[in-house]
C-alpha cells in the first residue's frame, strides 16, 4: 500500500482529498512560477492526481509533507509523459520554507525509492532561476548531470540522485 | 520501449499490494481490474485520436496521460476509481470503466470508453453495468453520466443501463446528464 514515512520532524503520508484546495491555491500563486506554473484549479488537479496515480501505474509516486499534524508541503517521484526519467520533486507552501523540510522530506522520499525500486539514479529538474530548490538538491548530495535531458530545452538544471551503497 | 513506460521492476510489489485493494470485477465476457502502465499504449489513442471527439479532445500526449491520471487517482482518494476492462478469455485490453467524479463535474460519474477495435459488441453495457451497482451503493441516485450531443452510442448504454435524460451539464450545455433511479422510491 501508500507508504506513511517519518522523519525526526515530519510526516509524509498519502495524499487526501482534502489537501487538494491548499494545492490548487499554490499552484495558482506565484510560488509556483518554477513549477511551469501558475496554473489554473482545473489543470492543478491533473498533476495533483498524477502525483497520486503513480503509485498504482509505477510503484513510486508523491506523499504530503506534514510537520506537526500541519499540511506543509509535498515531495515524491513523478513520470509523466513528457520526463526523460523519473523525477524527484519538492515544494513547500508559504510559512515552512527556510526550516531544511525539504531536505529532511527528499532524503526520506529518496532512501524509499531507492529501497523499493530498482531505479539506480534519480534526477530532480530545477529552475536554473530557484536558488532555494539548488540549495535543497546540493544538500541531498545530488549533482549537476549536463549530460541528461530535461523536459525543457533551456533553463533547467538536472541533479541526478545516486543509489547508494548505505544510504 | 520508452523510459517513461517502465515500471521499476522492483516496484511492481507495491502495485501489487494496491491492485489486491482494488476490487475484481468479472463479467459474462469481461474482467475489469486496476490499470496498469502496461494498459496505456492500447488505451491512449481513445483520448488522441478522433476518438476524442466526444471528451473534449483529441487531446495531447500529456493531457490524455493526466486525464487517465485522474480516474486511476480515484481509487487513492476516494476508494472507487477506473478499471480496466479486458476480454476475459484473452486478456486483451478493450477500454476503461470508471466510477469517478472528474474535475467540473456536478456529480459522481458511471463512465465507459472502448478501444476503436472494442465497439459495438456491448461491452461497455455489459462493463458499466457491473460498476453501476457499486456507483449506486455509494452515491444513490446522484450517480450520473454525462454524454455530449450526438453520442448515440453512449446515449443506447445509458438508456440500457436504464439511464433517464435529467438535464444538461451546469459548466457545458451541449452534454447531456443521465441518472439512473433506483427502483421503487419516489424522486422529485
Amino acid at each position: 500500500m501508500i507508504p506513511t514515512l517519518q522523519t525526526d520532524r515530519l510526516t509524509l503520508r498519502p495524499y487526501a482529498r482534502a489537501d487538494f484546495d491548499t494545492y490548487a491555491d499554490f499552484m495558482a500563486s506565484d510560488r509556483a512560477v518554477h513549477m511551469n506554473g501558475p496554473i489554473d484549479r482545473e489543470a492543478a488537479w491533473g498533476w495533483f492526481t498524477n502525483d497520486i496515480a503513480g503509485w498504482a501505474l509505477y510503484g513510486f509516486g508523491a506523499l504530503a509533507i506534514e510537520v506537526e499534524g500541519q499540511l506543509a508541503g509535498g515531495v515524491g517521484l513523478v513520470h509523466p509523459p513528457h520526463f526523460p526519467e523519473p523525477e524527484c520533486g519538492w515544494f513547500l507552501y508559504d510559512g515552512f520554507t527556510g526550516q531544511g523540510i525539504a531536505v529532511e522530506a527528499g532524503r526520506a522520499m529518496l532512501a524509499h525509492s531507492f529501497a523499493t525500486t530498482d531505479l539506480r539514479s534519480i534526477v530532480s529538474y530545477v529552475d536554473e532561476k530557484n536558488t532555494a530548490s539548488i540549495r535543497v538538491a546540493e544538500s541531498l548530495g545530488a549533482v549537476l548531470d549536463h549530460d541528461a535531458k530535461a523536459p525543457e530545452e533551456t533553463g533547467t538544471l538536472v541533479y541526478r540522485h545516486m543509489r547508494r551503497a548505505a544510504a | 520501449m520508452t523510459p517513461w513506460m517502465q515500471t521499476p521492476a522492483k516496484g511492481t510489489h507495491q502495485i501489487a499490494a494496491l491492485a489486491a485493494a482494488v476490487p475484481e470485477i468479472t463479467t459474462e465476457r469481461l474482467i475489469l481490474r486496476l490499470p496498469r502502465l502496461s494498459d496505456w499504449p492500447v488505451l491512449e489513442p481513445i483520448w488522441t485520436t478522433d476518438r476524442a471527439k466526444h471528451i473534449g479532445g483529441p487531446m495531447s500526449a500529456e493531457d490524455a496521460w493526466l486525464d487517465f491520471n485522474q480516474c486511476v487517482a480515484g481509487w487513492l482518494l476516494r476508494g472507487h476509481g477506473a478499471l480496466t476492462i479486458c476480454d476475459k478469455a484473452t486478456g486483451a485490453v478493450l477500454g476503461l470503466a470508471v466510477l469517478g467524479h472528474e474535475y467540473g463535474d456536478p456529480d459522481p460519474e458511471l463512465g465507459w470508453l472502448l478501444t476503436a477495435e472494442a465497439e459495438g459488441k456491448g461491452y461497455a453495457t455489459e462493463a458499466a453495468a457491473a460498476l453501476k451497482a457499486l456507483g449506486q451503493d455509494i452515491y444513490g441516485d446522484a450517480l450520473s453520466s454525462y454524454i455530449a450531443d450526438g453520442n448515440a452510442a453512449s446515449v443506447r448504454v445509458a438508456e440500457k443501463l436504464g439511464g433517464v435524460p435529467a438535464g444538461t451539464h451546469p459548466l457545458d450545455a451541449t452534454v447531456a446528464i443521465y441518472r439512473y433511479p433506483s427502483k421503487g422510491v419516489s424522486h422529485d
